[in-house]
């Protein structure tokens, strides 16, 4: 009985073989202008079961075929069922292009927007209106060379630093020579005091530090002798 | 430690890709197009003109006549198989596909595609397809016209098939010669509107083959009684049978003249008449060429750019010279004679003519352009079958090779004098290497004897084709420099054949050098088949055993094997090679007493799995080795294990791990734990696939230790509804990568793409040691495997996959891919690290360690990694590795159709320069520096000075 009703149900399914044509096309832009540039390429359904080359106009088409199961009851065989997804992708050696999620049905498809290695399902809500690709970059394969530039050597801030650290090293006696003796003192002073902040920083004594860094004059200088004027500047006594 | 990162750091961003100025330095390409199917075709496009051939590689090409180059090819899927190509004015018409069912029109001139279509297609096989004007096409019982006014005939009832199809002024004829009921069926349809306008049958005698279409005739011959019989093709189909029996006529030759109304009839004496139709279909002989000295002429007939007829008859003389008559109506028979050596290219398959130039295509796959008896150009097709290659390295320079181990003071001395010769040179060689790097240096090696170079770049690669010929190439630029055709030995005089390579060794020969060694099966025509092994010189192509004096004969080799052979296994640290005959029987090469001697001392820890065909397909079947003398004098292969696979699952393949030095035993993690590597010597993959009678389809992919069978490792994979699983997989020490497409990835969150599986077996858990790689094969430990495997997407479809090899194997290995997009790439091990974390960071010392990335599931398409860079590598079938001489680069040779050669660093050159270190900066750093000290140093000493009279004062 079993046996009977299975064979009754196997009679009112057919099998069928349907076509559908898989067509769109490569719209050229500034990456990729004509047929030439782009070199031999196809656009592939999944792992390439289905195939079409680009042609010369960009255009390309896919000629599917599957057999379909259909019920004898009208109300079960019916068009916009889904047959098949697939990953439309452009097999190119130097140009990338989007990938595309095609829903394919009895009487035709739908084109659906995809990114590798996102999930099939739940679909995209968005339906294109076509199979439209643009290439969206060139593969660049090449490494720029590296030539030698001495300027472009000479500009970069190690080296600046390098140069400058130098310059300094040899400029400072001389620098330290010609320097107004009450510069000097003054520089002496703040040279004073910043290690002493610095040696307060090291021993914990940050008090110490910042009291002797506010300090009109540091605690520890011994102050000016008696009888003495206090000279504020000194360059006119020094010109000769 | 810092001059040592400076170094590095001016070393290191070269590693990343290559520069534009390394192409073709570091690398070649070769362009091949296949062996060609048919006669080459000229067609002029202006002043210049190309050469149209379609190939057994099942691909369609335009050649530059200047120069052999490829103006542009289209290569064609395997599933697409090319059935039919039709030149026609400056579109070529393509029909491919399952019974002819896609057709490709091609501009001539640039290759581009201005029309792909997929016709109806008879059920069955087709019996016959023809295409005419690149807009009607046949195929058995149907006519369609593709583009404007598109139409499709079907043959009524009884009537047909068909083969060709002419275009007349008057009417589309289809015309076709049926065997079964002897005789000729025709069709006359309105090519405007594909109505019928009349068909019909003539009854034929029963012994004629085939027959020519010839402008408005179809003309066959009568064997019976030799006589030529043609029908005139009119609208009406009314005309009778003409016959033309003053001569005896022995075959009619088509020479693709046929709007010229002109063809060739052999007679019975060996003279061949060109036969022109006239008005009214009157068949009138224009020239007679006199019956030649050698074997059966091959006729062509072509154009010249202003229209101008050519018929050419070649023939091999008895003094194996090639002679050539070329007739045309308008000028005076040309006679040139050359040489095809038929020891070094074959025999001559087909002709092409262009005036006096002739292309032709010889056996071994070569295909020329001769203009009268100079040779203009020649391309070496072979090589888009090569079945087996191995690179061999180049011996030392004669005078380092031949220095004496006791050699005297004295002898030193003067040798060393003597040698003080070459100082110029060397010293000019140091200072081009200083100056412009390695790629220099090795480039002036070209034109250098073959000698080994400084790096071990320069090597010979040794290969052998399906075509039975076998070349050597120059590996610094791709040059061929010997090609030999294998000999049928005792096949070769009378009864004919062919050699199929199977496998190649490189073993040592004399002294330093290398010998490679062919292992072929020779198929003679008689149904026998031997194995027979060619060793060879690798620099010369001459024939080591059997000593050869003259490599102008063909290259003969030994008899090893009465019968085909089943396996060959080369013996560890010797150059023994083990062949296994039909009857299992071990046959060690060279057949030596010594071989003897190290096979029985070998014998008992031998195990040999191999592949042995069964009634329900082929399986793995593991052998050990013994002697029994009352079945055989030799050691036999007797069965140990059988691969238990599932019910249904066939082998497909076995692929051998790549073998070479294990540095490291295991992987020390961030955490200064360490996971030792399973490193058993006797793994090996097995790729499956399931068949009809399996409970569903699949792939399989095992790991199996091959002295007991056991499986290490399996993983089931997708079959995606293809006949034939397209699995790729390499395996390395304890590293196994496998690429598949994975297409049923409908769940919610999954996907369908292409997936490269990255799995790493381990000994055990952290800090778990069994010592696997000094373990006895049949410890129960041996079992004790744990992998570590991670997958990702990867964007492309892989036809080949191999991994790095060094000479130390200090150098991290990368795989090395080709893809579907005739790329081939080099994937890092850092990316197919299976320990990279998922969901959370590599910690500090993870990445100081471990160098680990975080898990990221699409694999990057850095163009970067493209090692084939702008070059078309198109359909990679293997590709093979080679250690240079120096640790960090390795050699990297693809073959399929294109070849493709260059050398690559994993962990970048570390132990040379690159060409563009910045040795400028180093010398003015240098330089600079000393420059300072010159400066500061009076500088300083005064200084010093005067603090010493200060501290006196």
């Amino acid at each position: 009985m079993t046996v009977f009703v299975f064979l009754l149900s196997l009679l009112s399914f057919a099998l069928s073989i349907l076509a559908v044509d898989v067509k769109g096309s490569i719209k050229w832009n500034e990456l990729c202008p004509d047929v030439r540039t782009l070199g031999s390429a196809q656009a592939i359904l999944d792992h390439g079961y289905y195939k079409g080359s680009i042609i010369f106009d960009g255009s390309f088409t896919m000629y599917l075929q599957f057999l379909v199961l259909f019920h004898s009851s009208s109300s079960i065989s019916r068009p916009n069922v889904s047959h098949g997804v697939y990953i439309l992708s452009i097999v190119s050696h130097d140009h990338v292009f989007d990938q595309l999620r095609i829903d394919v049905h009895e009487t035709g498809y739908f084109v659906r927007p995809y990114s590798v290695g996102t999930a099939l399902n739940p679909p995209s809500t968005i339906i294109m209106p076509e199979i439209a690709l643009l290439a969206r970059a060139t593969h660049s394969y090449y490494m720029p060379p590296q030539s030698f530039n001495l300027m472009g050597m000479l500009g970069s801030p190690m080296v600046l630093l390098f140069i400058f650290g130098g310059g300094m090293v040899l400029a400072m006696p001389y620098l330290m020579n010609n320097m107004d003796p009450e510069m000097m003192k003054e520089f002496r002073e703040s040279q004073a005091k910043a290690s002493q902040l610095q040696s307060a920083m090291a021993s914990g004594d940050l008090r110490a530090g910042f009291s002797a860094l506010m300090a009109e004059e540091p605690p520890a200088a011994a102050p000016a002798p008696p009888g003495v004027p206090k000279t504020r500047s000194g360059p006119k006594n020094r010109r000769r | 430690m810092f001059l040592f990162l400076f170094v590095v750091l001016l070393c290191g961003p070269l590693s990343l890709a290559i520069q534009e100025a390394d192409v073709g330095v570091i690398d070649w390409h070769t362009r091949l197009v296949g062996k060609p199917l048919a006669p080459p075709v000229f067609h002029h496009v202006g002043s210049e003109s190309v050469i149209v051939v379609p190939t057994a590689s099942n691909v369609l090409a335009a050649l530059n006549t200047s120069d052999g180059s490829i103006v542009w090819r289209y290569v064609f899927d395997q599933a697409d198989g090319l059935v039919n190509v039709r030149v026609d004015s400056d579109f070529v018409a393509a029909l491919s596909g399952v019974g002819g069912s896609t057709l490709r029109i091609f501009e001539t001139s640039t290759g581009a595609i201005t029309r792909e279509q997929r016709l109806k297609t008879p059920e069955g096989s087709p019996t016959g397809i023809d295409v005419a004007q690149n807009k009607f096409v046949l195929n058995s019982r149907s006519i369609t016209r593709v583009g404007e006014g598109e139409w499709i005939w079907d043959a009524p009832e009884n009537q047909g098939p068909y083969s060709k199809l002419v275009h007349t002024d008057a009417s589309l004829f289809a015309v076709g010669h049926n065997t079964d009921t002897f005789g000729l069926h025709l069709a006359s349809i309105d090519p405007q509107t594909g109505s019928t306008i009349q068909t019909a049958f003539k009854h034929l005698a029963p012994r004629i083959s085939s027959f020519i279409v010839v402008a408005d005739l179809a003309v066959w011959i009568e064997p019976v009684v030799q006589s030529l019989e043609f029908l005139q093709l009119i609208p009406s189909l009314q005309s009778s049978i003409r016959v033309e029996k003053e001569l005896k006529w022995m075959a009619v030759v088509d020479v693709d003249l046929q709007k010229q109304g002109l063809f060739v009839g052999v007679l019975a004496n060996g003279d061949a008449k060109v036969l022109k139709v006239k008005e009214g279909g009157v068949i009138e002989a224009v020239h007679t060429f006199p019956a030649n000295d050698g074997p059966q002429s091959i006729f062509s007939g072509g154009l010249d750019n202003q229209g101008n007829a050519f018929i050419a008859r070649l023939w091999t003389t008895i003094d194996s010279r090639t002679r050539v008559e070329i007739y045309s109506p308008a000028q005076n028979l040309v006679q040139s004679t050359f040489l095809v050596n038929p020891h070094r290219q074959g025999t001559v398959t087909h002709l092409g003519i262009d005036r006096t130039r002739l292309a032709i295509t010889t056996s071994t796959g070569s295909i020329q352009l001769w203009d009268n008896e100079q040779l203009l150009w020649t391309r070496e097709e072979g090589l888009a079958s090569i079945d087996v290659a191995a690179l061999v390295e180049l011996p030392l320079p004669e005078r380092i090779a031949h220095v004496a181990a006791n050699e005297s003071f004295i002898s030193r001395l003067l040798r060393q004098i003597s040698d003080t010769k070459d100082f110029p040179a060397y010293a000019a060689a140091f200072a081009q290497r200083f100056v412009g790097g390695v790629e220099d240096a090795v480039a002036t090696t070209v034109d250098a004897p073959l000698i080994r170079d400084s790096y071990g770049f320069r090597q010979v690669l040794v290969v052998a084709t399906a075509y039975g010929s076998a070349f050597g190439i120059d590996t610094a630029n791709g040059a061929i420099i010997w090609t030999r055709v294998f000999g049928l030995g005792w096949a070769g005089a009378d009864v004919g054949g062919s050699v199929q390579p199977l496998k190649i060794f490189v073993l040592s020969g004399e002294g330093e050098k290398k010998d490679a060694v062919i292992v072929a099966l020779r198929k003679a025509d008689n149904g026998l088949v031997d194995t027979v092994v060619f060793r060879i010189d690798p620099l010369t192509g001459q024939s080591i055993t059997p000593v050869e004096k003259d490599t102008e004969q063909l290259l003969q080799g030994e008899d090893l094997i009465r019968g085909p052979l089943v396996a060959a296994f080369p013996l560890p640290s010797s150059d023994v090679i083990l062949l296994i005959d039909e009857y299992f029987q071990v046959n060690p090469y060279p057949a030596t007493e010594a071989s003897d001697k190290l096979v029985a001392k070998v014998a008992s820890k031998m195990f040999l799995p191999f592949l042995q065909s069964f009634q329900d397909g082929p399986r793995v079947v593991g052998h050990g080795l013994k002697l029994d003398e009352k079945l055989s004098d030799k050691y036999l292969a007797y069965r140990t294990w059988g691969l238990n696979l599932p019910r249904g699952e066939i082998v497909t393949r076995l692929i051998r791990p790549q073998v070479g030095p294990v540095v490291s035993y295991g992987k020390v993690l961030g955490n200064r734990t360490t996971l030792y590597k399973y490193l058993n010597p006797r793994m090996f993959v097995v790729l499956t696939q399931s068949t009809d009678t399996a409970p569903e389809p699949g792939c399989g992919l095992y790991v199996v230790d091959g002295v007991k069978g056991s499986v290490l490792y399996s993983v089931a994979l997708p079959a995606n509804g293809e006949a034939v699983c397209d699995v790729q997989a390499t395996f390395t020490e304890n590293w196994l990568v496998y690429h598949y497409y994975d297409g049923e990835g409908m769940g919610t969150g999954q996907t369908k793409t292409w997936k490269i599986v990255t799995v790493e077996l381990y000994e055990g858990g952290l800090d778990e040691k069994t010592r696997s790689s000094d373990m006895s094969a049949f410890s129960e430990d041996l079992l004790q495997v744990e992998p570590l495997e991670q997958s990702y997407i990867y964007p492309h479809q892989v036809t080949a996959m191999t991994t790095t090899s060094t000479k130390f194997g200090i150098t991290t290995k990368n795989v090395i891919v080709a893809t579907q997009n005739n790329k081939v790439h080099e994937i890092p091990r850092r990316m197919l690290n299976p320990r990279r974390p998922k969901d959370r960071k590599p910690t500090a010392e993870e990445q100081q360690e471990e160098h680990l990335l975080p898990y990221e599931l699409l694999m990057p398409d850095d163009p970067r990694r493209t090692i084939s860079h702008q070059y078309e590598v198109a359909r990679v079938r293997n590709i093979i590795t080679a250690p240079a001489l120096l640790e960090s680069t390795s050699l990297v040779f693809s073959y399929g159709l294109d070849l493709f050669f260059t050398r690559v660093a994993p962990s970048s050159t570390f132990d040379v320069l690159s060409k563009s270190f910045n040795k400028a900066q180093l010398v003015l750093t240098v330089f600079g520096l000393g420059l300072g000290i010159a400066i500061t140093r009076p500088m300083v000493r005064r200084k010093r000075l005067r603090e010493s009279l200060t501290t006196h004062a």
